[in-house]
């Protein structure tokens, strides 16, 4: 057992390791950037950077099974901090390279904290308007709420992950004490548009209240995908209902159980973020005689326990708050009519390891310094010895 | 000589050994991460206070309602130009043609659709008060958008004319470069729009994207138009 500990240790400590790691993340690098050609930004990086392991097509013919980014970077981190650190001879000679490691071993652990705890989405705000939470690029959620009575509501919310792999086979089903119904998803669909079903038809999917919901092949660009469900509410006792829930849908399903007006709505993931933003005014300028942004900036209140704070966010200087930090993105209609109100939105990202890279910048370029400042003393000395001797 | 080929060799063999682990230990992660998976029956775990809900409830809308094939009759669009209680009395319903997807709500515009094989063409309806400007200043905006040069106000009233919503409503296809006012440029486009006067308000329908596919769209676009009507209960 003891062998085989020790043989584990040289393993995970070996320069060998250490190579053939940094070739894989190469090789990742390089083909999670030719893959974009086919798929978007965010596949790439759900299949090349986010994963455990993976197939990738060689020319799209030869199947080649890979380890996913995830795993090769966690392994580098084991390595270097077994190899690199605790392995890694310890005397003064050494500290420069030491410290060089630490660096690399922490800005490895601020990816992993980002991959794990960050949040990132957007936030789209007309002049006039507040709001404290921003929603997700990408992931979706169920919300259920009791709609009856003024107000403030609970949202019941079910996260995407839970539902959206059940693709148009599987089936779960949702439940909360506080609830009077189950809530059953029986297919989900990463892109879809609900299509009118008429007499005569024969559609491939279910029908609900005429209409079937068509799977479409996922867009390049992943936030422009429109997610559907297929649910069924079965409430205790009463009558079941089945719906279609789309994700651009401008209307929630409401329907009437006990007594009480329920709504539930498919929409873009949202995270509450501990202060609220006004946007005042939203100023944009083009390039003379062009239709190109010059410059565009967000004159925004922060709100925070009845306190304001009057901030101009612009395109590099963004928003930093508690961990939140809001850049100008964008803006819009992009074919806004002369007059039309024009919104404004900020990317919004919660990240507790922010300033992690920093931290591993700094302690790099010290052991880098130490480093080189030892040798170059070590060569001095030399060159002043040859010259005596 | 010798040494030198061993020591390649031995760190060609290391280098296998080390891919093969870490290939097993993905094999195992992947392995051990689909094992781990939820049940078929979850628990809702997660709760959040809202002062108010996103989308107000519509009790009793239909399908077709929600998902933007009909409106509901004498309910404005939350993003109408004209203020709501004046949209209000403006109830009209559509039919949308087969194949169009309705696209995201956007401000000023009642109904935002998306047509063609990859729903490349965008076709909206807009009401503005107050005329809007009129029907000459908008038709030359949107040839200024095309890159064309406006029209005068005879050329305006020469304009073929359909009736949408029983009021005669000049009709225009204007094609060149389309640029949004974001600076986005679409070569080869063509624009097909519809300016119908009702009262003090005008009604906008328009429709964009590239020539081919807009051109295969027209019948549509006509199609379209033409279904705007009254809805029960409207003050017409």
């Amino acid at each position: 057992m003891k062998d085989l500990l020790r043989s584990l240790y040289r393993f995970l400590s070996s320069y060998g390791l250490s190579c053939v790691l940094f070739l894989l993340l190469f090789l990742l690098t390089l083909m999670g950037t030719l893959e974009q050609i086919h798929m978007g930004i965010f596949d790439v990086q759900k299949k090349y950077f986010e994963s455990v392991f993976l197939i990738h097509e060689l020319f799209g013919v030869l199947p080649i099974p890979l380890p996913g980014a995830y795993l090769v970077m966690s392994l580098l981190a084991v390595n270097l901090l077994l190899g690199g650190l605790v392995r890694a001879p310890k005397g003064p000679a050494h500290w420069g390279v030491l410290l060089g490691h630490l660096g690399i071993v922490v800005l490895l652990l601020g990816a992993g904290i980002q991959y794990r705890y960050s949040e990132s989405g957007n936030l789209t705000l007309y002049e006039g308007e507040q709001s404290s939470e921003f929603e997700s690029y990408y992931e979706w959620e169920l919300a259920i709420a009791d709609a009856s009575g003024e107000g403030p509501f609970t949202e019941y919310i079910i996260p995407g992950r839970q539902f959206m792999h059940a693709g148009d086979a599987g089936a779960r089903t949702f439940r909360s004490p506080a609830l009077p119904f189950e809530l059953c998803v029986e297919g989900a669909f990463r892109n879809s548009r609900p299509q009118p079903v008429k007499p005569g038809d024969t559609p491939a999917g279910r029908v609900v209240d005429g209409f079937t919901l068509v799977s479409l092949a996922p867009d390049k660009q992943a936030e422009r995908n429109a997610a559907g469900v297929y649910v069924t509410l079965r409430p205790v006792p009463g009558e079941t209902t089945e719906a279609i829930l789309w994700g651009l849908s401008s209307i929630p399903l409401t329907v009437e159980i006990n007594g009480k007006p329920w709504v539930i709505d498919l929409r873009k993931e949202r995270f509450p973020m501990p202060f609220a933003v006004a946007l005042d005014k939203f100023t944009h300028e083009m390039h003379p005689g062009t239709q190109m942004p010059r410059k565009f900036e967000s004159d925004v209140r922060k709100i925070e326990n009845g306190i304001e704070q009057s901030v101009t966010i612009s395109m590099n200087a963004p928003l930093r708050h508690r961990g939140y930090t809001l850049y100008q993105a964008s803006w819009g209609p992009p074919d806004a009519q002369p007059g039309e109100p024009l919104f404004s939105v900020f990317a919004v990202v919660n990240n507790p390891a922010d300033q992690f890279p920093l931290y591993a910048c700094i302690v790099i370029s010290l052991g880098l310094c130490v480093h080189f400042a030892r040798r170059l003393v070590l060569y001095l000395r030399e060159q002043s010895e040859g010259a005596a001797s | 000589m010798a040494q030198s080929t061993y020591a390649v060799t031995l760190g060609i063999l290391m280098a296998v050994r080390d891919s093969f682990c870490i290939l097993l230990t993905a094999l195992l992660a992947a392995l051990l991460a689909s094992c781990g998976g939820e049940g078929s029956v979850v628990e809702i775990t997660r709760t959040r206070s809202v002062e108010s809900l996103p989308k107000p409830p519509a009790a009793g809308a239909t399908s077709a309602q929600r998902f933007g094939y009909e409106r509901p009759a004498g309910t404005p669009s939350p993003h109408a130009a004209v203020p709501a209680a004046e949209a209000a009395e403006f109830p009209f319903a559509w039919t949308a043609p087969e194949g169009w997807r309705p696209a995201e709500e956007r401000p000023m515009r009642v109904v935002t659709f998306a047509a063609g094989p990859n729903q490349e063409a965008e076709c909206y309806v807009t009401i503005l008060g107050q005329g809007g400007g009129g029907a000459a200043a908008n038709i030359n905006r949107w040839r200024e958008q095309m890159g064309q040069p406006p029209l005068t106000e005879a050329e305006v009233a020469a304009l073929p004319v359909i009736e949408v919503l029983g009021k005669p409503s000049p009709w225009v296809e204007i094609r060149g470069t389309f640029t949004g006012q974001s600076g986005a440029v679409l070569d080869d486009a063509l624009l097909l729009g519809l300016v119908c006067p009702v009262d003090a308000f005008s009604v906008f329908v328009k429709m964009t994207g590239p020539a081919s596919v807009v051109e295969a769209q027209r019948d549509a676009f006509l199609a379209f138009c033409t279904s705007l009507a009254w809805s029960p209960g409207a003050n017409s």
